[in-house]
């Protein structure tokens, strides 16, 4: 990544944060409420910014990022612009651990039922995937173990709902289906970011096996890349990001699949470089989503995943378009 | 750890599907010689080139697949015949992907790694590709743009599977010359797969002949390509003459059963 560009992307991002934490239903100064967050002068207004925006602001980036780095990782290691990292039915898995709660009345009864069942739901599926797609076996295998699943998970959530007695409650899962931020607490960001940070860790060692897996996988192995060291960690990498991103925040789609688009060119389409490019790009994208809802509908609870796809999909259609244009 | 001199497989058996794709085939490849591997289609010499590289599960030895994955790359590149670029990256930043062997988990590229990529794209008639779109080039610069790749990787060997398919007559001639001079002139030893049985005869110092898996001929091109081996092997009828630029071969027709 080019030094330019990671001061853009990194100057985007605190931009973002600070905004992200100087709007909210409050409706504070903002001087004010940065004189709170630091030195709690207003114990109302300082537990607002520390234990609500700070959280939440938190939580927006950490999410964004392990989000757009995972995108850029499962893009590199399928050599497929199209791949994202809901294709390893991780974060449908973690989703059916979440709803089982929400049904049962677990996820009331004790605060992080929810988030751990989901961590376990993505655990599972894990462990099915390995056992699906064996020690050896090429990328293909992989993905035809993540789609199935993802089918087996998708439908045991739609089960749930289906064969649920209690309308509230399917409701609920409903609700949390779509993915938010609203009302996080640092008990979610202290269960989710071990799991991101640790995901992203393992996931960027792979760096360069990703840049030679550019020249196809005969190449890459010749290159002395370990392929079969480089599948297992990107299973074990994106299910812990993943599993720990939807079971704090429920599902997010789309900052996985456009982020590494947008920034594609600008990174000249070096897989390596386009890892800490789309961490910082997913970073964004969330903290300005999440700022969105916020201001679009306040009193609504308009959820984040919604408006990611609402505001996303048309901008990535704009972004194919403007590309076949440049193309022809 | 000091360079072999010579590199050898020893009775390598594949099996593919319950069939011997591959039959207890040995060869040496020594530095300084340009080895090709011919055959028809099918006859296994793709099969052959991976399991000696150490890229599939075979039965026998192999010094190359004996070694670690990445004290091999610095032993031996292998150019396969299939030809990927998956990313529009600049053709420099490809050709230079040959150096991840050499570079330290995280470490940045040396500076001396451009003109090393200058200096080989030149070698390849590539001059002044280096910030040009890698997925947006014709059939014959991709096929020598990867070969780049591979000459970049400065190993003592190189395994090429059929690089000069798809070339055009004077780039064909021109990879195969770069190959026989890279054994003797820089000592390297080169085994590269190749369908034109003339450019074979011309550049290399010594032919391996499979057909059907089985080694079944080997040694200088004037020995082994004889019409007998000709039609037996490759079903052909054919003029062979010495000349003063090596052997002369023009294909006449195929033989009927």
């Amino acid at each position: 990544m080019s030094a330019r560009l990671a001061y853009a992307l990194i100057a985007l991002v605190c931009g973002l944060m600070l905004a992200s934490l100087l709007i909210g239903p409050a409706n504070v100064p903002p001087a004010q409420s940065l004189r709170a967050l630091i030195l709690a002068d207003d114990p109302l207004m300082a537990l607002v910014m520390r234990e609500l925006r700070l959280p939440r602001s938190l939580l927006a980036a950490l999410i964004g990022a392990g989000l757009g780095l995972s995108g850029a990782v499962m893009q590199g290691y399928l050599r497929n612009p199209l791949a994202e990292p809901g294709l390893l039915g991780v974060s449908g898995a973690a989703a059916l651990g979440a709803v089982i709660t929400l049904q049962t009345g677990l996820a009331s009864a004790f605060a992080l039922a929810l988030p751990l069942a989901a961590l376990m739901g993505a655990g599972i599926a894990v462990s099915l995937l390995a056992l699906l797609a064996g020690p050896r076996g090429g990328s293909l295998t992989l993905i035809l173990a993540g789609i199935g699943v993802s089918a087996m998970a998708g439908a045991g959530v739609t089960l749930v709902l289906n064969l649920s007695p209690d309308p509230f409650a399917a409701n609920e899962a409903l609700f949390w289906l779509m993915g938010s931020l609203t009302d996080r607490s640092w008990s979610h960001v202290a269960l989710a970011a071990p799991f991101i940070l640790g995901g992203m860790a393992l996931l960027v060692t792979q760096a360069r096996a990703l840049d030679a897996l550019t020249l196809g996988e005969e190449a890459a192995a010749s290159l002395g890349i370990d392929l079969v060291r480089l599948r297992l960690v990107v299973m074990l990498g994106l299910a812990s990001v993943v599993g720990a991103a939807t079971a704090v925040a429920g599902t997010i789609g789309f900052v996985g699949l456009v982020v590494p688009h947008l920034l594609r060119r600008a990174v000249r389409a070096r897989p390596a470089a386009l890892l800490a490019a789309s961490a910082l790009g997913g970073a964004a994208m969330v903290l300005a989503a999440d700022i969105a809802v916020r201001l679009i509908l306040p009193e609504r609870d308009l959820k984040l995943g919604v408006l990611m796809a609402l505001i996303g999909a048309p901008f990535f259609l704009h972004l194919i378009f403007r590309h076949r244009l440049a193309q022809s | 750890m000091a360079a072999p001199e010579m590199i050898f497989a020893n009775d390598l058996s594949v099996r593919r599907n319950g069939r011997l794709a591959l039959q207890g085939a040995s060869f040496t490849l020594r530095r300084g010689e340009c080895v090709g591997l011919i055959g028809p289609n099918g006859a296994g010499k793709t099969t052959l080139l991976r399991a000696a590289f150490g890229l599939d599960r075979c039965e026998g030895q192999s010094s190359l697949a004996a070694l670690a994955a990445w004290e091999r790359a610095r032993v031996a590149a292998y150019l396969p015949q299939g030809r990927v670029i998956a990313w529009p990256v600049p053709v420099r930043d490809l050709v230079a992907l040959g150096r991840l062997p050499y570079l330290e988990q995280g470490a940045r590229l040396p500076v001396e790694v451009a003109a090393l990529v200058d200096h080989v794209l030149d070698q390849l008639d590539l001059t002044g590709f280096g910030e040009r779109d890698a997925t947006a080039l014709s059939g014959g610069e991709t096929a020598r743009v990867l070969l780049a790749r591979a000459l970049v990787q400065q190993t003592p060997f190189i395994l090429a599977d059929e690089p000069a398919a798809g070339l055009d007559p004077g780039h064909q001639i021109s990879v195969m010359r770069l190959f026989h001079e890279l054994a003797g002139q820089q000592g390297r030893g080169v085994l590269v797969t190749c369908h034109d049985l003339a450019l074979a005869a011309r550049f290399c110092d010594r032919l391996i002949v499979l057909k059907d898996g089985v080694l079944v001929a080997e040694g200088p091109p004037e020995q082994v390509l004889t019409a007998a081996l000709l039609a037996d092997v490759f079903g052909l009828r054919a003029r062979i003459e010495a000349t003063q630029d090596g052997l002369h071969l023009s294909q006449m027709d195929v033989l009927a059963d």
